[in-house]
């Protein structure tokens, strides 16, 4: 039986941690670029916006200009310099519960706790708005609710733990459901933790056309299921239950070329009845067709709708722009900055990509960005790979699945911010 | 005592079956072909005494995600990456017969066929589970 640390070995390497990772960060914000390393005057929003977007930043620095943010200028500050919904919370970072003293507000996160979360940010653990999330959500439990999510945090055996736990509550989940998730994820190893509660790895550093076999991730089981596919990627890398839950059911990197004319062959049947849902939905609503095989590629679905209905998981919204000239497309200029942007703040972005302009054939993911380098991970055939600025523009994308234009964008934006 | 692939072994058989020489002759067949033994009796046994031993039928979802995903080459590499979930909520027989698989195992083409013998194990105890249910 493994053995466990004792509680007061893990509160000094905790705080060993904490150390380290506020000596990290005070030495990426003194390399930070002079343009952006100055003042942070409260209700400067777009330059903040811009300065996390900008593309000189190292990931390493975007993540301390963050948590310079958060510490400097509160949470709230952050999550409205990126265009999310808000709660109500008071000034001091502090809640009202029935069990405080009248007039008191004690804090339920600390800058401990702060500090934690956004050191913690990684594309492979959680993201910048995933983790701006996190408070609200804290702040929106029950006192009950509250002290038990306390308590799965104060039992985590690992920080990559602690904030898997806190990603699953940015994904709104029930504190009900985290309990369990917390008891199956409790004294993993950060191998397990990153590959299990995933569908996409994005560790990859290929850049050749399709990445290493062992290094794929979710693919789509019919011939048109990329946009259901999609919205699985959106889903599962917002939410580690989910993704769990569908690593759970089966290989998620397999597909059969017939999985509709022969079922039996399906790996995953979670995986594929997901898919095939989405798609049936949208056939029955005269908007898109019933699923095929992998040997009979054809149209799926637009999904910006499937996109939108999980957005009290992702905080978000999408709205397809195709890419072009007439008045309602949007410029390639726009669509790369909407990328930028977006996954500056660690926003994932679906993307449709075709043979040439207008065509929109296919759904991807684009996963993160780093410098003028773009990660994409292609559902036809669960490669990640990595592709350059130059070769979007120049509609040059040798993706693995053999498309090699961007022609349209799913434009993330806030979702409606919910009821007080 | 060698499992013998075309006799009829009953639940109680399977379930006391010792499984440790189950890849003694090695994965595939002169054909190439995952061993009679293995993907008959082998999957069947495996997956009544993971049952028994309550191993949770998601945990050998992602057993076999897992090995669906890895290569030979990584597993060597990270040879606790399968086993690591098992071992840490006391599993260890299952543990162990998977161990000695790895060890089995020559080539990639004997590597993928632990992967599908992990897939059917896992199917197994699906089908297995709802019909518990019913």
């Amino acid at each position: 039986m493994t053995q466990r640390r004792s509680v007061t070995a893990r509160k000094v390497n905790y705080q060993r941690q904490k150390r380290r990772l506020a000596a990290r960060h005070a030495l990426q914000l003194a390399r930070l670029p002079e343009n952006l390393s100055g003042g942070t005057p409260a209700g400067y929003l777009q330059g903040q916006t811009d300065r996390l977007a900008d593309s000189r930043l190292a990931a390493a620095q975007r993540q301390a200009l963050a948590v310079h943010y958060g510490q400097q200028q509160g949470n709230r500050h952050l999550q409205r310099t990126m265009g999310v919904a808000l709660v109500q919370r008071d000034d001091e970072g502090g809640v009202c519960g029935p069990t405080t003293e009248p007039g008191v507000c004690e804090p339920r996160w600390s800058e401990t706790d702060r500090q934690t979360l956004f050191g913690g940010i990684d594309p492979e653990v959680i993201t910048l708005i995933q983790a701006v999330r996190v408070q609200p959500a804290l702040d929106r439990l029950s006192e009950e609710d509250y002290v038990l999510f306390r308590s799965l945090l104060d039992r985590a055996a690992s920080t990559l733990e602690w904030l898997f736990l806190c990603k699953a509550l940015a994904a709104h989940r029930a504190v009900s459901d985290i309990e369990i998730f917390a008891a199956t994820i409790q004294g993993m190893s950060e191998r397990w933790l990153k590959r299990n509660l995933s569908v996409v790895n994005t560790g990859v550093q290929a850049e050749q056309n399709v990445c290493m076999p062992d290094q794929q991730g979710i693919i789509q089981q019919y011939g048109n299921s990329c946009g259901p596919t999609s919205v699985q990627v959106i889903r599962a890398q917002s939410d580690p239950i989910y993704a769990l839950s569908l690593r759970s059911a089966g290989p998620i990197d397999q597909a059969p070329d017939q999985a509709l004319s022969n079922p039996a062959t399906i790996m995953n049947p979670t995986l594929a009845s997901e898919q095939q849902n989405i798609l049936n939905a949208h056939n029955a609503a005269g908007v898109g067709n019933a699923p095929t095989d992998r040997t009979n590629p054809t149209g799926g679905a637009w999904i910006e709708s499937n996109l939108n209905a999980l957005s009290d998981n992702t905080g978000l919204t999408y709205t397809t722009k195709i890419i072009g000239t007439q008045a309602d497309q949007i410029t390639m200029d726009q669509a790369i900055l909407t990328l930028t942007i977006s996954l500056a703040l660690g926003i994932h972005v679906p993307v449709v990509v075709g043979g040439s302009q207008g065509d929109t054939a296919h759904y991807v993911v684009v996963m993160q960005a780093a410098g003028d380098r773009y990660q994409i991970h292609d559902v036809a055939t669960g490669d990640t790979v990595w592709r350059t600025l130059a070769q979007i523009r120049s509609g040059q994308l040798n993706l693995p699945s053999g498309h090699q234009m961007l022609t349209a964008v799913d434009v993330p934006g806030p979702a409606p911010q919910p009821a007080p | 005592m060698p499992i013998d692939p075309y006799r009829d072994y009953s639940y109680q058989e399977q379930l006391n079956l010792d499984l440790t020489e189950l890849f003694g002759a090695g994965w595939r067949d002169e054909k190439g072909q995952m061993r009679p033994e293995i993907q008959g009796v082998g999957v069947a046994a495996t997956a009544i005494q993971a049952e028994a031993d309550g191993v949770p039928v998601q945990m050998m979802g992602r057993l076999a995600t897992t090995a669906a995903e890895m290569s030979l080459e990584e597993t060597r590499t990270y040879p606790d990456d399968l086993v690591e979930e098992l071992e840490k909520r006391d599993h260890p027989k299952l543990a162990g017969l998977i161990r000695t698989g790895l060890a089995a195992c020559q080539n990639e083409p004997d590597f993928r066929a632990l992967a599908r013998w992990l897939a059917l194990v896992h199917h197994l105890m699906v089908v297995r589970a709802g019909h518990q249910e019913l």
